[in-house]
């Protein structure tokens, strides 16, 4: 997504090679933070101080790692750290009722996955298992990728992920069926 | 195969992580396990969900709307360098070069140098000699450490620290400032964004204050003007309450910061291009600042009791001479109304509430 060569540029002192690879990674930056948090204006505060870290830390960047996993690290970390601490989040176990609760008054009939109800599901997930989420949906991220982004061992990735699709799923499926019923 | 390794076999194969022989197991259990084939079928229609969720893009160019932080960041480190530079050089200077400079050094920095330079007991009497008790207390704390140094290196040393005393401290800004580059404008913004609503008025006034130290201590304000102009835009914006409080221009202002035209806007503000403070003061008194609407579309200036507004296409909206000193200009979340606090005679305050739109004004209290 980044070539190598812009980086070793910006690195070296290029200002407009910095600023040009802002530009090629600034959607990526912006989709993990919206998917995280879940809403535009936090996602463009959190986006943009990705940025400006990524431009002030460029330096720190060292090639064994790959590029997009460095940014997206930066970015998670603004995400969970500063943004989503603010916010209650709904522990795993409650998923249930609290979505059966919502249904009942929504009452909603749905053929199909809204993905705005993705994303409201997608929302509950604790944190990590959101970010698992995201980067392996929104950036097509493998599970050595994720790993290496979130400074989690790959086990725990994969469960992760596989629990936050149980869930999702469950979240999902109750809800559709709820609405089927109602 | 146990239930678990079946839900890890199907998140796996979601993920393309299974061989053809495990893909062949787990067909082959969904086969004779209707339940565990229906929750297969659910999680590849969830998945297949999740890889068709939209691919946002931001509303407008990020990089755009950090341009003027990053250009503040460079000034900044361009700065730091160049008091780095500095010490370096001092650090190579010889005995003569320092002579030669001490008839422009202040009264106090010439006497540590000529003890640095001398001997002992010739520092002791430059002790009596001096006349001034502070210049005394300062010459004795630094030379106290140096005494049981070699002369040379005391040189060294004494070159260093005087002719950058400023350029270190400068520099110590910088490190701050650099360490915490992110922490200047965004963070303070979102440590400020769960209270924002409750006084704009406040963010308005103590924003630009707040930065301006840094902006005098950046020093090499001669460079680049118009990334000083951008430098303004940032941290003048007013919040404007509530989650808007964002420093980015709204989608298509991008640029109105450089090319609004008429006299008021294109002035460059506070940073007058001396490195000295007090020019810097100079300028902040007699140039006014320009701060836009929280939508970009107005821009005031106040100077001398007048308050003008401009739209952002350049047409004039509102201009009126207060009677007083105009303090605590604020726009409305909307962009809609200007208030400002005009402390007039006997040490009253009144408030007025300006209409940008129709160009007419109220008093508020007072």
């Amino acid at each position: 997504m980044v070539e190598p060569g812009l980086i070793r540029a910006a690195q070296q002192g290029d200002r407009d090679a910095l600023v040009s690879l802002l530009r090629d990674i600034e959607n990526h930056v912006y989709r993990t933070a919206y998917y995280i948090l879940g809403n535009e204006q936090d996602a463009l505060d959190a986006s943009q101080e990705a940025l400006i870290r990524i431009y002030t830390k460029i330096n720190s960047y060292e090639e064994k790692a790959q590029f997009k996993t460095w940014i997206q690290r930066i970015v998670t970390n603004i995400c969970i750290d500063k943004f989503r601490r603010t916010k209650p989040v709904v522990s795993i176990e409650e998923h249930d009722m609290v979505f059966r609760e919502k249904q009942d008054v929504e009452e909603e009939v749905l053929s199909a996955y809204a993905a705005k109800d993705i994303r409201e599901a997608i929302d509950k997930l604790p944190d990590h298992h959101r970010a698992v989420v995201v980067l392996r949906y929104l950036q097509d991220f493998s599970y050595n990728e994720i790993a290496d982004s979130l400074d989690l061992p790959l086990n725990t990735v994969k469960s992760y992920l596989f629990r936050a699709r149980q869930q999702l799923q469950t979240l999902l499926h109750d809800y559709q069926k709820g609405g089927v019923r109602g | 195969m146990t239930c678990q390794e079946v839900v890890d076999y199907m998140n796996r194969y979601l993920d393309g992580d299974l061989d053809e022989h495990e893909r062949l197991l787990l067909m082959e259990h969904l086969n004779e396990c209707p339940d565990d084939q229906e929750l297969f079928e659910r999680l590849k229609r969830l998945s297949s969900d999740l890889e068709e969720l939209p691919k946002i893009v931001p509303p407008f160019s990020l990089v755009d709307s950090i341009l003027p932080q990053l250009a503040e960041i460079d000034d900044l480190r361009d700065a730091k360098a160049a008091s780095l530079e500095g010490v370096s050089l001092s650090l190579n200077e010889s005995e003569e070069a320092a002579a030669e400079e001490e008839s422009e050094s202040p009264a106090e920095a010439r006497s540590v140098r000529r003890s640095g330079a001398s001997r002992f007991s010739k520092r002791a009497r430059i002790w009596t000699g001096s006349t001034a008790a502070a210049a005394a207390a300062v010459i004795i704390l630094l030379a106290v450490p140096w005494g049981s140094t070699s002369l040379d290196k005391q040189l060294a040393m004494d070159g260093g620290s005087e002719t950058s005393q400023a350029g270190i401290f400068n520099k110590k800004a910088v490190e701050e400032e650099s360490s915490a580059a992110q922490a200047s404008n965004m963070q303070k913004r979102i440590a400020d964004a769960p209270e924002s609503s409750a006084d704009p008025l406040q963010q308005g006034g103590t924003v630009p204050t707040a930065t301006d130290p840094e902006r005098s201590l950046s020093g090499d304000s001669a460079k680049g003007q118009n990334e000083i102009n951008n430098n303004r835009i940032g941290p003048s914006v007013p919040s404007g309450g509530g989650k808007g409080s964002t420093t980015y221009p709204s989608p298509g202002s991008g640029g109105f910061n450089n090319d609004a035209p008429g006299g008021w806007s294109a002035t460059p503000g506070f940073t007058s291009p001396s490195p000295d403070g007090i020019a810097n003061q100079r300028g902040l008194m007699a140039v006014p600042e320009v701060t836009y609407s929280p939508d970009g579309q107005y821009s005031y200036s106040i100077s001398q009791g007048w308050v003008v507004i401009q739209k952002e296409d350049g047409g004039k909206q509102f201009d009126h001479t207060f009677e007083g000193a105009i303090t605590e200009p604020a726009w409305s979340g909307d962009s809609r109304y200007l208030t400002v606090a005009v402390q007039a005679k006997a040490g009253q305050v009144l408030t007025y509430k300006i209409d940008v739109e129709d160009g007419s004004f109220e008093k508020t209290e007072g």
